[in-house]
């Protein structure tokens, strides 16, 4: 479980997370939609720190931090309880697809080196990318690189999974074998926060969609209700326009 | 023809294992000066990469005064000048004192050639290194100074053979490296000539060589990044 209370983050003069209340029981999938812009990603970085929200609670179980005065500690508590899964992937360009998989749970985990080999091997078969354990992030494609990130992501036993885009920055040919990978995680009730523009994954995969809009959630329901019967003007024009 | 049998090796003879003795303290300057400047440098581009308060400018005046002033002038104030206002200073070795010229000399270009590389270190390098709760410390060290090295190691090797000629000026000490035999061989003998153009080939040829471990080490390093 993770509860998100009062979340605000500003970039200058403009606010792009104003007030953000959210929460997402274990096991569930929630997806978050919405036009470019409007603090989708943003959300996400905050819940892992990689930007400072200026006020908020955040709460994982026995855990609980407020962002005005987080300290250290709590960041690194909600970094290595918390994992992300980038746009680019952003593997680790100096270390092995397993290596990639293996350095955070070596240095932050404190887990024996064979312990955390057997444990990339594992992940990187269940995400299809076995045969290319030795292989190095320049010479994986694109969605390659992206199932090795969702390994890794998946290696630290995370409370939750912060998926920033996934599919965004690939080729289409490429965006299947990963949201197939996505897919299956769902379907073992991997608790995840994914940020999408994929519509018809979002109402495939999800639990729960959040429409979002101007730093706001406009919309939250379960898929069908979103995209059958949006209570909301906006979410139904959004729901429309992407869709086609 | 009879020059080269009857003057040139006969001398070269006697000047070679001289050179030799000599060479053997331009590479323990060099070598120790190198490695002092590599790991200042290194501290220096990451304080000046996360601005670190109250230090940052400092590194600038740093930076600035040694790239901005003759070596040599570097040199003598910290053997001849610096003695004058403390004394213990004038306990400090010849060696020590051109090995730590060099090393201070050349950490302010080998800082701003590391930085440089750690600039080209993309962000979302950093982001990945502390998503997961890497420490900065290790984010550095396993993360980003590794990526670095591989914009880095040719400006680090240029500074090492600048290192390796500079230190020629250990010569105005009296330091008796390469340069220091040779000058002392030429004024005894009368050879000039002879003298430096064998000198010559001896900064030359570490040149060569040290040109030849930049390749191995290059290749090494860029492994990763091969498609």
């Amino acid at each position: 479980m993770i509860e998100i209370k009062g979340l605000c983050k500003k970039f200058g003069d403009q606010q792009v997370l104003d007030h953000i209340d959210l929460k997402i029981e274990k096991g569930k999938v929630v997806v978050v939609i919405g036009p470019s812009g409007t603090g989708k990603s943003t959300l996400l970085r905050c819940i892992n720190v990689l930007e400072k929200p200026e006020e908020g609670h955040i709460r994982l179980e026995g855990f609980e931090a407020d962002f005005s005065a987080i300290s250290k500690q709590d960041i690194q508590t909600l970094r290595s309880r918390t994992s992300m899964v980038f746009q680019n992937s952003n593997l680790y360009r100096n270390k092995t697809a397993l290596q990639n998989i293996t350095t955070p749970l070596i240095l932050v985990k404190k887990i024996k080196r064979e312990e955390a080999e057997r444990t990339g091997v594992e992940l990187l078969a269940k995400v299809g990318m076995l045969e290319k354990k030795d292989a190095y992030p320049e010479t994986l494609s694109g969605g390659e690189k992206q199932r090795v990130g969702i390994a890794r992501a998946m290696a630290v036993n995370p409370d939750i999974i912060l998926f920033d885009e996934p599919t965004s920055a690939l080729d289409p040919e490429l965006v299947n074998e990963v949201l197939d990978v996505i897919r299956e995680l769902a379907r073992q009730h991997t608790t995840m926060l994914i940020v999408t523009h994929e519509m018809k994954f979002a109402r495939s995969v999800a639990d729960e969609i959040v429409f979002m809009e101007g730093g706001h959630i406009v919309e939250q329901a379960p898929p069908e209700k979103i995209f059958s019967n949006p209570q909301k003007e906006r979410t139904r024009q959004f729901i429309q326009t992407n869709m086609e | 023809m009879e020059y080269i049998t009857e003057t040139f090796l006969p001398y070269a003879r006697i000047l070679t294992p001289l050179l030799v003795e000599g060479l053997k303290i331009t590479l323990y300057v060099s070598a120790a000066a190198f490695v002092l400047s590599v790991i200042l440098g290194a501290v220096l581009a990451v304080v000046q990469h996360f601005r670190v308060k109250g230090f940052a400018w400092l590194v600038r005046l740093y930076i600035s005064y040694f790239r901005g002033t003759p070596l040599l002038i570097q040199l003598f104030l910290f053997y001849y000048g610096l003695p004058m206002v403390f004394d213990v200073m004038k306990q400090c070795p010849k060696a020590v004192a051109l090995i730590v010229c060099l090393a201070l000399n050349s950490a302010a270009y080998i800082s701003e050639a590391i930085r440089g590389a750690i600039d080209s270190v993309d962000q979302g390098q950093y982001e990945a290194s502390l998503a997961f709760g890497m420490t900065r410390y290790q984010m550095m060290t396993q993360i980003v100074l590794p990526q670095a090295a591989v914009a880095a190691i040719p400006p680090i090797t240029n500074s090492c053979m600048d290192i390796i000629k500079m230190s020629s000026l250990g010569m105005t000490i009296g330091i008796q490296d390469i340069m220091g035999e040779a000058q002392l061989t030429a004024a005894t003998y009368y050879k000039t000539f002879e003298t430096y153009i064998i000198a010559a080939a001896f900064y030359w040829i570490l040149a060569i060589i040290l040109g030849k471990i930049q390749k191995k080490i290059e290749k090494k390093v860029s492994a990763a990044y091969r498609k």
